[in-house]
């Protein structure tokens, strides 16, 4: 009996070339060739690999072998293999079960299982059978048997685990049942057994056809079996990936270190009872080696010397060979200050390899977010390129979508939620996008910015005044939502009914056309919209599943948005094709998956290169521990590092290779890659430290690209608007903000700009402020003079109550405003019994004016009254209602708040309409809280007497000063002054000029 | 001068055995963190298993600070000649050592790094973030739980205030009345945040009585809030 043919293409080495070359020299006839079989990890693999055929080929025509993908780490893994393996249409294996289904049928399960004492809600059940759908495929994978979980003694672990075990107990005594019920199999397990059929009929029926496993390392238990088989074949043949064939007298240390990077290599070396020497090298093209290939190797064989024998490194310097300088060619090594930095740097490296004709590079990075930054910088070059590693639905936009839509309808269309989902760029609701993205921003403005006009998408209808605003809201906007309304409180709702109710809506509101009978938008249209393009056909796919699969279950309408957002979340959207003949943007699994597209690049980038990446951080199983896993036969927890070991020995031991890393992110420092430590160990040991490329070229590059400028923080703005467009009219609060931040002025009346009102604005002090107004302005206007009846109180309640409600239903209104409301009333009847002996008569929001002279001309003052009362003297006494703060004697003296003056003065002159002009007797605030201690207050801040001319001859003085051509309208004047509301310091910008100094964060 | 500091030596090389339990106050720049590795090292190098440390820092920066120090002393242990190694031990308070000692010196680098348990090095944050996620079932809380940041946490809470103050059930209305005469609307939101805060205190009325001076009728509203919003 013949040894097993196992190849291995070393590290380095272009796999997919090498591969070709070497298959068409063993096949050594066309028709040997044009009947082989060729397994790899992935269909894209199998794409490499055709390509790298042709290339080889040289424009001669060939038959190729028939290549397939045996699914080694599938992560869209379907469970259905090629008719050739065994999966054809006379197969008696049950029909996979889809990924969503078997997540809603554990769900279901769950459901029933307390754990710590709580049953788990929905989204948890939904969370959790996830997580154990992943430990299925996982015992799957690792053939391990779920019958020995039945074995482990409870009292081995403590409390908590048991509560586990009996969980799983159960759920594996009946998940095989609840799966024959639905006539189904779990995905893993069809493809491990087709496999093994496989395996069983060829070593029963030897073929002897050209048969060769490559870039598989056999971490699935089926495959390991398939290989072991395809091995002692006639002319069957394993090519490894990236086999050391020299660790020598590593080997048996590196059987033992579950993080190897040749570890699960071994693991199958040993299954097919061989030793590494008893490895052949695979020689595919004739080229001459450069000598750093191998010295790289020997390099990195140092680099992963396993912890047990670590002592090795103290050799270092007196081994023969000498690992030398040549192994450092090639490899460069960059710490970037943070990932910014480090995605500049990858980009110019990615750009550098294009200029050589025909160069290909590829980046491979676990970090997603670095793998963004690098594909915006490409732009500066209008380099454009997908991110291969693809992305979540959840982020792609009709996830968005589909989440904003179960959002909105989950809160009634709250306004924001309304909004966020009207402005998506998707909505059109049967019209041209753009003339309804104009109705929904006016309808913003009307309707939405401000207090709420109600719940639901009735109340915001009924605020629209305008007849063409509203006939647009009613028709595309509600005729599109009703049915989702509708769906979403039928009681008893499933995840199937409520998701097609989203759907449904969701494509009405991607519509760009009516339906035919007119009503609500056209479906068909809009979903050719809403499903478009790959992350689209993604969600469809996830709906129709929901639609599909979710009919029994039951769910409560408001955990529908949760479930949604996970699900969307753990979906991955990879990009139609190769989006950029010469580059690539890849994830660290992708890679593995498809070598050719990694290591056959001319220019390899390992970025991110810390703990947490590679390796990443190990995943807290909260099935199993470490020892229960040793029991069940599941691989230790770090056996993801291993892959990844490997991954990095692949790439680093390429010819031109880039490790970048950031030393700090988002603040934090990071910590390097533990290999990397490893490598400078190493690189120390052997003298060499100075001789590593530390990307000071790429460095040089980047600095070139730095702004010339340091941005400088903005200086005070002191706009000299001319004379022409300077206002000649203000009223009396106006004066205030005219003295203390004239630039507020400028912004207001010259550049006429008005502050928006927030969206959905909440009950706030403003608001009190006004329906109190409101109420005693009623009641005033209807008692103007005489004394006031018994009846008062309520009278003054009941305008009140009318004012109060619209508003009432807020719940924090009715609380805490009303009761204030009611203590303030109470009080105020009280004093008005008192005061009204001495006066003639009660006016209550009264408008007037007086003009002041300037030196352009007339100033016009205008001021609201909140009550004048004018007494039997013929004295006026001017009151302010407040219920807020009442300024102070001091604020007044500086002459800074300036209202009752003003009003003062206008009363003064008669300038009240229809009132005389009269003496001041007293000016006066009224504090209005409505506090328990002290429900109302009455407040005289002028001390002194009303001095009328004093007044006008300031606030003249303060016109012709600013009718001066050069006078300018500075920002925040006075800053402590400056009364409180200021919405125009974003213009301004006075953050940045304010404080001096003390702009560090 | 050389005695200062023979006897500073000599206190931090006591401060750092791991045999005796220590508290260390020292101002800013004088070594501390020095002190803690030497500490940790000198656990690993008599035999602690390396998964059997935890260092609890307040800061992130911290942790990986003293993350780094450690395994730059280690890397370089793995490779300096014999003597310079002898020194090293010498000056952390390890006057002879053995052999044994000197061969674990050396191997311990390795074996730390690829030893994903340990020593952890972390913020308290993240050492109780671990607990939870690790014992979800006996912290009462779901398996996958994610710690809510601060805008969710503020999200949820005024949620939950909502719920109560402005939808009470009959019994809990004159509460919410009597509340609202007292206090403000903003204070109320205050007082019931601190309840939140607080909530393990709250087992009865009699310690909430004893610790501040509010009325009974709202001790009575704080176990109400308190069931509904937990």
């Amino acid at each position: 009996m013949t040894s097993p043919s196992v190849y291995s293409i070393d590290a380095g080495m272009p796999f997919a070339r090498e591969l070709a070359m070497g298959i068409a020299k063993l096949a050594d006839s066309p028709e040997r060739l044009a009947r082989g079989l060729i397994l790899l990890p992935s269909r894209r693999a199998a794409s490499a690999l055709q390509a790298a055929f042709l290339d080889g080929a040289d424009g001669v025509p060939m038959l190729l072998p028939r290549m397939l993908p045996v699914g080694d780490f599938g992560n869209d893994d379907d469970g259905r293999l090629s008719p050739f393996l065994g999966d054809d249409a006379g197969s008696d294996l049950p029909p996979p079960i889809s990924k969503i289904r078997r997540q809603i049928c554990l769900a279901k399960l769950l459901r029933h299982f307390p754990l710590g004492g709580q049953y788990p809600t929905q989204p948890q059940a939904m969370r959790l059978a996830d997580s154990l759908g992943q430990l299925l495929d996982q015992l799957y994978n690792a053939d391990a048997t779920v019958e020995q979980l039945r074995d482990l003694l409870p009292d081995q672990f403590s409390a908590h685990w048991q509560d586990i075990l009996t969980l799983l107990g159960i759920l594996i005594d009946r998940w095989p049942d609840i799966l024959a019920q639905e006539g189904l199999i779990d995905v893993v397990d069809r493809r491990n057994r087709l496999l093994r059929r496989r395996a069983k009929q060829w070593r029963d029926q030897p073929p002897d056809q050209l048969i060769v496993i490559a870039g598989s390392t056999g971490s699935i238990a089926a495959t390991r079996e398939l290989i072991g088989v395809v091995a002692n074949l006639p002319d069957g043949h394993i090519v490894l990936p990236g086999l050391d064939r020299h660790a020598g007298d590593q080997w048996p240390a590196i059987c033992e270190d579950s993080g190897h990077a040749q570890y699960q290599l071994a693991q199958l070396l040993a299954y097919l009872e061989i030793t590494p020497d008893q490895v052949q090298n695979w020689t595919g093209s004739t080229d001459t080696i450069p000598p750093e290939l191998p010295a790289r190797r020997d390099l990195m064989r140092e680099v992963f010397r396993p912890a047990a024998i670590s002592e090795g490194w103290q050799r270092l310097g007196d081994a023969s060979p000498m690992i030398d300088r040549t192994a450092l060619a090639g490899l460069k090594v960059i710490t970037a200050r943070d990932r910014r930095e480090e995605a500049n740097l990858i980009a110019l490296s990615l750009r550098e390899a294009l200029e050589k004709p025909n160069q290909t590079a590829a980046m491979i990075t676990p970090d997603r977010q670095l793998a963004e930054l690098v594909i915006a910088d490409l732009r500066r070059w209008d380099i454009v390129i997908e991110d291969s590693a693809g992305k979540r639905l959840s982020l792609c936009p009709p996830g968005r979508f589909l989440s904003l839509l179960c959002d909105a309808v989950d809160a009634n269309f709250a306004p924001l939620r309304l909004l966020s989902l009207l402005k998506h760029p998707y909505c059109a609701g049967g019209m041209n996008p753009i003339h309804f993205r104009h109705f929904v921003e006016q309808i913003e403005l009307v309707a939405l910015r401000g207090p709420r006009p109600g719940d639901g998408l009735p109340a915001v209808a009924a605020a629209l005044d305008d007849a063409e605003l509203r006939h647009f809201f009613e028709t595309h906007v509600i005729a599109n939502l009703a049915a989702l309304i509708d769906c979403w409180q039928v009681p008893n709702p499933t995840l199937a009914s409520l998701s097609e109710g989203i759907a449904e809506a969701a494509e009405r509101l991607c519509a760009t056309v009516m339906d035919s009978n007119g009503v609500g938008a056209d479906r068909g249209a809009g979903a050719i919209e809403l499903w478009k393009g790959a992350d689209g056909m993604a969600a469809s796919d996830l709906f129709r599943s929901l639609a599909a699969d979710g009919r029994d279950s039951a769910i409560d309408a408001c955990d529908m948005p949760q479930i949604l957002r996970q699900l969307l979340e753990d979906i991955n959207v990879h990009p139609f094709g190769t989006s950029h003949p010469r580059l690539a943007i890849l994830g660290a699994v992708e890679a593995r998956m498809h070598l050719a597209r990694a290591v056959d690049a001319h220019r390899l980038i390992l970025a991110g290169f810390n703990e947490g990446n590679w390796p990443p951080r190990p995943d807290i199983d909260p099935w199993m521990n470490s020892a229960m896993r040793a029991v069940v036969g599941l691989p230790p927890k770090n056996w993801r590092s291993g892959l990844s070991a490997h991954d990095v020995y692949m790439a680093i031991c390429s010819k031109d290779i880039i490790v970048t890393r950031a030393d700090k992110e988002a603040g934090t420092p990071t910590t390097k890659s533990r290999w990397l430590q490893r490598m400078e160990v190493v690189v120390n040991a052997l003298g060499l430290d100075g001789d590593i490329d530390d990307g000071a070229t790429e460095k040089a590059w980047l600095a070139k690209f730095e702004p010339k400028t340091i941005p400088q923080p903005a200086v005070r703005p002191s706009p000299c608007p001319p004379l022409a467009s300077r206002p000649r009219q203000f009223s009396a609060t106006e004066i205030d903000i005219w003295i203390t931040d004239p630039y507020a002025i400028y912004a207001k009346k010259i550049l006429r700009l008005k502050p928006l009102d927030d969206i959905d604005r909440s009950a706030d002090a403003a608001l009190r402020g006004i329906l109190f107004h409101d109420a005693l302005a009623d009641f005033s206007k209807a008692n103007a003079t005489g004394q006031l009846g018994t009846d008062a109180l309520q009278q003054l309640l009941d305008f009140g109550k009318t004012h109060f409600a619209s508003q009432i239903g807020q719940p924090s209104i009715r609380y805490f405003w009303w009761t204030r409301f009611e203590a303030m009333a109470a009080w105020f009847i009280e004093n008005e019994h008192r005061r009204r002996d001495d006066l003639q008569s009660i006016h209550a929001e009264i408008s007037g004016m007086i003009f002041l002279q300037a030196a352009q001309g007339p100033v016009k003052l205008t001021a609201r009254a909140d009550r004048l009362e004018y007494d039997k003297d013929g004295q006026w006494t001017i009151v302010d209602y407040k219920t807020g703060t009442v300024p102070s004697g001091s604020l007044i003296k500086k002459g800074v708040r300036n209202q009752l003056a003003v009003e003062g003065l206008i009363a003064f002159d008669g300038g009240f309409e229809s009132l005389p002009a009269g003496a001041i007797r007293s000016l006066e605030y009224w504090q209005l809280s409505g506090k328990k201690s002290a429900p109302g207050e009455i407040k005289t801040p002028f001390a002194d007497l009303f001095d009328a001319d004093e007044i006008r001859d300031r606030l003249e003085r303060l016109a012709n000063y600013f009718d001066q051509t050069n006078t300018p309208y500075p920002s925040e004047l006075d800053p402590i002054n400056v009364p409180p509301f200021k919405p125009y310091q974003h213009l301004s910008r006075s953050r940045e000029w304010l404080y001096g100094d003390n702009a560090d964060e | 001068m050389n005695e200062m500091i023979a006897r500073a030596s000599a206190a931090q090389a006591t401060a750092s055995d791991p045999a005796a339990s220590v508290f260390v106050s020292a101002n800013a720049g004088t070594g501390k963190t020095k002190l803690l590795t030497d500490r940790v090292l000198r656990l690993l190098l008599s035999g602690a298993p390396a998964d059997g440390i935890l260092c609890v820092t307040y800061t992130r920066a911290a942790a990986a600070e003293m993350r780094n120090r450690i395994f730059k002393r280690l890397a370089n242990w793995a490779t300096i000649p014999a003597k310079a190694l002898g020194e090293d031990l010498e000056n952390m308070g390890i006057v002879t050592p053995s052999q044994d000692m000197r061969r674990r010196a050396r191997s311990l680098f390795a074996e730390i790094l690829d030893n994903d348990d340990g020593p952890r090095v972390e913020t308290v944050h993240s050492f109780c973030q671990s607990i939870l996620r690790r014992f979800p079932i006996e912290a009462g809380v779901a398996p996958h739980v994610q710690l809510a940041d601060d805008d969710e946490q503020s999200r949820l809470k005024a949620m939950a205030r909502a719920n109560i103050l402005y939808h009470p059930s009959p019994e809990l209305a004159a509460s919410v009345l009597l509340i609202a005469e007292a206090v403000s609307e903003g204070r109320a939101d205050e007082i019931v945040n601190d309840f939140i805060n607080r909530a393990e205190g709250l087992e009865s009325p009699d310690c909430l009585a004893r610790s501040s001076r509010i009325s009974v009728m709202i001790l009575a509203l704080s176990l109400l809030l308190m069931n509904a919003i937990c």
